[in-house]
């Protein structure tokens, strides 16, 4: 009973950084319609961010939010200079490999800067264990848990509450209508792909202490990730939520009592068995089929 | 006294997509070797029976026959291939093709050849090549296409890309022909022209037409189905039909910027 | 009635192109003594027969298939286990591999190939993380460690592990396999994916089961990527769960990419430039990654058809320029 609350608590806990990684992952696909491949390098880029911020004397907790920031220039560069013009209005099949490529070649120069081994990331809550009702919680992990949970919230209260949020919103839902509406478009798309990005590396900086910084931690974490949305239904933030929590609960009883060789392709069957059964997704809509 | 033969039959068509339903219950009946309209103010329901009658959607509930097979329980291509052509507003040709290629791809249901048949060049394959270089010469004639046959499909004029279109469908020589809304966007002289060439292919046919262009409805249809809000409200000629009060009341109540 | 070639029946042109490639083989294979030239060859075949396969997904029916190095990795892995564990020879592990490829192809195809654009790439991309993993895991592929230490790769008579001998095989294979595929462009089932790429919705009116077309050039696509595995071992001489890796099918869709994917012999321009462009700079693994990505996205947003059509558009600019001083 102790191993499965146990596992229940660090599986809400996983979840929780998931959701991070997810909702960016939505959010770009609701308001330009490309599945970003990219992902998993932004959230590495998070981590590096954060290495490097610290080697420059930066406390952990400032570091953070200045790496979601840096990964949000880094992803407007990359918006203004390819994803706009390459992109928007384009066939998937472009798409697929333009995010792809991009993803490489980020994690291709990260390893020619700064190489290829993991290094460790410091945090001030360095391996310290909380004790909560008798069932221990590493306090890092609650960091993240915390972290992921006041950011998703005010997220969704921005969303609902402004106008640029309200916007968003509207051109995920019908792009066309939101244009003849006299919604600036292509900023509100600008806008979506660099807080997507932010989220991810957001998602890297709190994840790196956990399990340090390498060129290609983000491969497994975008694979959970498009497992949550997809889960979800693409598109669909409160989808992200419920996805990540689902998954989140599955990788931690698969851990705890099946096997740990075999979790990396976890994600990846989850991902199969979900897009199979339900390629709408738990929350998506049917969609209206009119040719 | 004759027995009118029908080359479509519907009964209490149903389409529900989630919660809202597109189509309330609607029966058809088109005569074989008639042209027969359906019109009807936007989001009348008009496209989404079209689609049920050519076997492209799934009715929610209801019986739908067209030259006597069950379309409900086929999928879309098995239908083409027993004599249902049709056109798309939107992706009605192979754009990035020739006019020679599109009515080759178009040649499909008419072949037989494996790609073995192929690579050894075996009688099958002789004798498929023949039948599309003849067929091909004919529907090209037909359609005033000749001339174009080596031009890429996107460089077409508008007008003589909707000619393709009816070229493609003729291909598999079609008993019964669905046009969605085939002279939209057409300026006058080619919606003229055009009609000239649906009254030529439509020898012996039957077609069943989805258009805003009352003058060409008026032009081509025996008779004309008037839907709202999913469902049917008049059956008649073009000429009578129009002139129905309710109709008319439709058509002043829809709110948006009808073209008629 | 061009593509019927003369009125003798004979496919002229065809035959020409042919035999120009066996002499462009012969005289590769001859001229050269370098083992390493002439590997590197050999083994940019086998890298040109996988980004065909690759291609007949891209270019055949617009799809991006990221799994396809689960066919590679079989092909690859499927000899290696057959002569390690079985003592069989060489060849019967190449064809057992093609096999067991087709087959998982219809299985993969038949529940993958509904879903179209970004949700069949995941999958697709999803199958190799679980078979690298699967390989990873299982004692039959060695583990980690891979499998090495063949004894003789050989077909039939022709001992692989001579340089020259392995190149001649390779290049004549992918000979072969292009001879096939030009047929299957011009043949009724080539037509039928050209459709179904440019309009599914069209080529469904038109009474083409449009799922069971792009079935088919999975199933079309799976040996051959098999087979490029297979002939990559005598290059390689190790089999590593890495075969099975992502990497392996975006290395093969940037070469497709590059030569041009509505050509057919586009990815061979492509595996040609890649393989061998990176050799001549002395290019690190990574800097060849980020110099191709670089390309890649460049290529997508000014010439979207690849070389091929730079190529056309320099020749038509040409032309155009000839006419107007003419």
């Amino acid at each position: 009973m102790d191993l499965f609350v146990q596992t229940v608590i660090n599986g809400l806990i996983l979840g929780s950084g998931y959701a991070l990684v997810a909702v960016g992952l939505t959010i770009i696909f609701g308001t330009l319609h490309i599945v970003n491949f990219a992902h998993g390098a932004f959230f590495a880029l998070g981590a590096y961010a954060v290495l490097t911020l610290q080697n420059f004397g930066v406390p952990y907790l400032l570091a953070i939010p200045l790496a979601a920031i840096v990964v949000a220039v880094i992803g407007y560069a990359l918006e203004l200079s390819i994803v706009r013009r390459a992109l928007y209005d384009r066939g998937e099949h472009g798409s697929i490999i333009i995010t792809f490529a991009i993803s490489q070649a980020i994690v291709s120069a990260i390893i020619l800067v700064i190489g290829p081994d993991p290094i460790p990331v410091k945090s001030p809550f360095g391996q310290t264990a909380m004790s909560v009702f008798s069932y221990f919680i590493s306090a890092q992990r609650l960091f993240i848990a915390g972290t992921a949970l006041v950011v998703l919230v005010g997220f969704g209260l921005w969303l609902r509450n402004s106008t640029k949020g309200q916007q968003i919103l509207a051109v995920s839902q019908n792009a066309k209508g939101a244009l003849y509406s006299g919604i600036n478009v292509p900023l509100i798309r600008s806008l979506s792909f660099i807080l997507g990005v932010a989220a991810a590396g957001l998602a890297g900086s709190l994840l790196a202490p956990l399990i340090s910084a390498f060129p290609t931690m983000g491969d497994a974490n975008v694979t959970i990730a498009f497992t949550v949305v997809i889960l979800g239904g693409l598109g669909s933030i409160g989808g992200a939520l419920l996805g990540a929590l689902v998954i989140g609960l599955s990788n931690a009883f698969f851990e705890t009592y099946v096997s740990v060789s075999w979790t990396p392709a976890l994600g990846w069957i989850l991902v199969i068995l979900v897009l199979l059964l339900w390629p709408q997704g738990l929350l998506g809509k049917a969609q209206l089929n009119r040719h | 006294m004759t027995m009118t033969k029908f080359a479509v039959v519907a009964d209490g068509v149903e389409k529900r997509y989630g919660g809202v339903a597109a189509l309330k219950g609607v029966d058809i009946r088109i005569p074989e070797g008639s042209v027969y309209g359906l019109i009807g103010p936007n989001g009348a329901g008009k496209s989404t029976m079209f689609d049920v009658l050519c076997g492209i959607t799934k009715p929610t509930t209801g019986s739908v026959n067209v030259l006597g097979m069950d379309v409900t329980k086929l999928p879309a291509y098995a239908v083409a291939r027993r004599g249902v052509g049709r056109t798309f507003q939107r992706t009605a040709m192979f754009k990035e093709s020739t006019v020679r290629e599109n009515l080759l791809y178009a040649c499909y249901g008419k072949m037989q050849h494996s790609v073995l048949h192929r690579i050894f060049r075996l009688p099958v394959w002789r004798h498929d090549m023949a039948v599309f270089e003849e067929k091909v010469d004919e529907v090209l004639a037909v359609c005033g296409l000749s001339e174009l046959r080596n031009n890429e499909a996107s460089s077409l004029a508008y007008g003589i890309q909707r000619r393709l279109a009816v070229a493609i469908m003729l291909m598999n020589d079609p008993k019964i022909l669905f046009l969605d809304e085939p002279v939209a966007g057409m300026n006058e002289a080619e919606t003229a022209e055009f009609i000239q060439l649906l009254r030529t292919v439509g020898c012996g046919r039957t077609i069943v037409i989805v258009e805003h262009d009352m003058a060409a409805i008026g032009a081509l249809c025996d008779d004309v189905m008037v839907m709202v809000d999913g469902r049917a409200i008049v059956t008649d000629t073009p000429d009578r039909a129009l002139k129905h009060p309710d109709v008319i009341t439709a058509y002043l109540g829809a709110d948006d910027d009808q073209r008629w | 009635m061009k593509a019927l070639g003369n009125r003798s029946g004979l496919p002229l042109k065809q035959l020409g192109l042919i035999a120009f490639g066996g002499l462009l083989i012969a005289g590769i294979g001859l001229g050269f003594e370098s083992a390493f030239l002439l590997g590197l060859a050999a083994y940019t075949c086998a890298f040109a027969i996988f980004a065909l396969s690759v291609n007949i997904m891209l270019g055949g029916i617009g799809e991006v298939p990221l799994g396809q190095c689960v066919f590679f990795g079989i092909g690859s892995y499927a000899p290696a286990i057959v002569m390690q564990q079985g003592g069989y020879p060489f060849e019967v592990g190449i064809l057992i591999g093609m096999t067991v490829s087709a087959f998982l192809a219809i299985l993969i195809g038949w529940l993958t190939l509904r879903l179209t654009g970004a949700y069949f790439s995941i999958v697709s991309w999803g199958l190799s993380g679980v078979a690298m993993v699967t390989a990873l895991n299982l004692e039959v592929t060695g583990g980690p460690l891979g499998l090495f230490g063949f004894t003789r790769l050989a077909i039939g008579p022709f001992d692989l592990s001579s340089p020259k001998v392995y190149f001649i095989a390779s290049a004549v294979i992918l000979l072969v396999v292009l001879v096939f595929l030009a047929h299957v462009r011009s043949s009724r089932f080539g037509n039928a994916l050209e459709s179904t790429r440019q309009s599914s919705h069209l080529a469904q009116s038109l009474g083409i089961n449009v799922f069971r077309e792009r079935l088919k050039a999975l199933v079309l696509s799976a040996p051959i990527a098999a087979l490029a595995g297979s002939l990559c071992i005598p290059y390689t001489q190790i089999v590593t769960p890495e075969v099975m890796s992502v990497i392996r099918t975006v290395d093969a869709l940037l070469a497709a990419l590059i030569g041009g994917t509505s050509l057919l012999i586009g990815p061979v321009i492509g595996a040609v430039i890649f393989t061998i462009l990176p050799q001549l700079m002395h290019f690190d693994a990574n800097v060849k990654v980020l110099v191709f990505s670089l390309l890649i996205i460049f290529i997508i947003m000014v010439a979207p058809g690849g070389l091929h059509q730079l190529y056309k558009s320099a020749v038509a600019r040409y032309r155009h320029g000839k006419k107007e001083r003419a």
